[in-house]
């Protein structure tokens, strides 16, 4: 029986980490922290405009991305809109891409560092194979 | 503020007050109720250890539901292990910083996913179709399906085709977690899913889902097979020796 209220417990801790940790650091009561990438990066949202509006990079910039890939490794045809290099025209790899996937924890799957094939610097388009 | 994120926060707080003072209760009333008799079932253990190995077996593994049934034990394992992994990879959304395992953890999240839609759609299936299975389904475990179909139905939905923003939606629940609201994203399949999330933690300690914390109480398997070698008396029918002795003798000879 003393088993079982050990079980319970620690399935209790396990469910209430995030209410724990979150008081044990003192955030409670704090705005949450944010990824800074948008004032790091320089770039002003209301401002400066992207391939497609902000909402939907936002939310579905990998779904691009993905798409462009296949096109040009499987199907050779390349449109110079959704390309990576011209994401880094803007952005950097370190202050955009890594600040907010490191803040999800959600892997960016492009690059070197997390098992892709980029490299994190911007990309120098006359050394890319020709299709 | 707007006026739907004030009603989720509260629906949030509402729901998880319901779910922790609920388990809580139902925990303290299975502990409560007596267990008078001595009946492991054999083969069971005749020590400590035995009984914590046999626990962990049941658990993890589920091995009684694995020598009753192999074919609702292989749906029901299944979706249970897309929800450990489901549930887990939520754990990103409530802590600062997400350790490296977890992020791992994600690389397996379609799998987990469809596999845990699959067998819930696969339980609701047996449900309908074997006899015996459905002479005993009552209202509640075609609503618990269903909400759980709902649930990883549009989890899978909002992962994989009508995306939302992720960072917004940490924000959110992190707002939640130190207890200062932020905005909430207004995605309609957003809003679908954590609103039958919150009425499943609602109704979870009212419903057969409190078999998560009812298992450890199973006298079937809780209890040590020493009934020869140590007398069991229960706590609230300790009385005095004399007693007991009196009313042994008594029923022997009736």
């Amino acid at each position: 029986m003393t088993r079982a209220y050990v079980a319970l417990i620690i399935f209790a801790l396990v469910l209430a980490s995030p209410f724990i940790v979150s008081a044990a650091s003192g955030d409670i009561g704090d705005t949450p922290l944010k990824p800074d990438f948008e004032t790091n990066g320089g770039i002003d949202p209301d401002v400066d405009e992207c391939v497609r509006d902000v909402d939907f990079m936002r939310s579905d910039h990998m779904v691009l991305l993905k798409e462009e890939r296949v096109k040009v490794v499987r199907h050779a045809d390349r449109n110079e809109k959704y390309e990576i290099e011209r994401c880094f025209s803007c952005h950097e790899y370190e202050k955009f891409c890594k600040e907010c996937h490191d803040y999800n924890g959600v892997k960016p799957t492009c690059f070197n560092e997390t098992g892709g094939c980029h490299t994190n610097e911007k990309l120098d388009k006359s050394e890319r194979p020709e299709l | 503020m707007s006026g739907l994120t004030i009603f989720f926060v509260i629906y949030a707080y509402v729901a998880i007050l319901f779910f922790i003072a609920g388990f809580l209760y139902r925990i303290w009333k299975y502990a409560s109720t007596p267990a008078p008799l001595k009946i492991p079932q054999t083969p069971a253990p005749v020590a400590a250890p035995g009984v914590a190995r046999r626990m962990v077996a049941e658990v993890t593994l589920f091995k009684s539901l694995f020598n009753g049934n192999k074919i609702i034990w292989l749906f029901g394992y299944v979706f249970h292990l897309g929800l450990l992994v489901a549930l887990l990879k939520h754990y990103r959304f409530a802590f600062d910083y997400s350790p490296s395992w977890l992020v791992y953890l994600t690389t397996f999240e379609l799998y987990a996913g469809l596999i845990m839609l699959g067998g819930l759609m696969m339980l609701f299936l047996l449900r309908l179709v074997v006899d015996r299975t459905n002479f005993i389904t009552v209202m509640t475990d075609y609503i618990l399906l269903v909400l759980l179909i709902g649930i990883a139905g549009t989890g899978l939905l909002l992962k994989h085709f009508y995306r939302t923003d992720v960072t917004s939606v940490k924000e959110f629940v992190l707002g939640l977690v130190s207890f200062n609201p932020q905005e909430m994203p207004a995605d309609a399949f957003f809003i679908i899913h954590i609103t039958l999330v919150f009425l499943l933690l609602i109704y979870f300690p009212f419903s057969k889902l409190m078999h998560s914390g009812g298992i450890f109480f199973s006298p079937t398997r809780n209890q040590v097979d020493n009934a020869r070698d140590k007398r069991l008396v229960t706590p609230w029918a300790a009385a005095p020796e004399s007693i007991q002795i009196a009313s042994n003798m008594t029923q022997e000879e009736g």
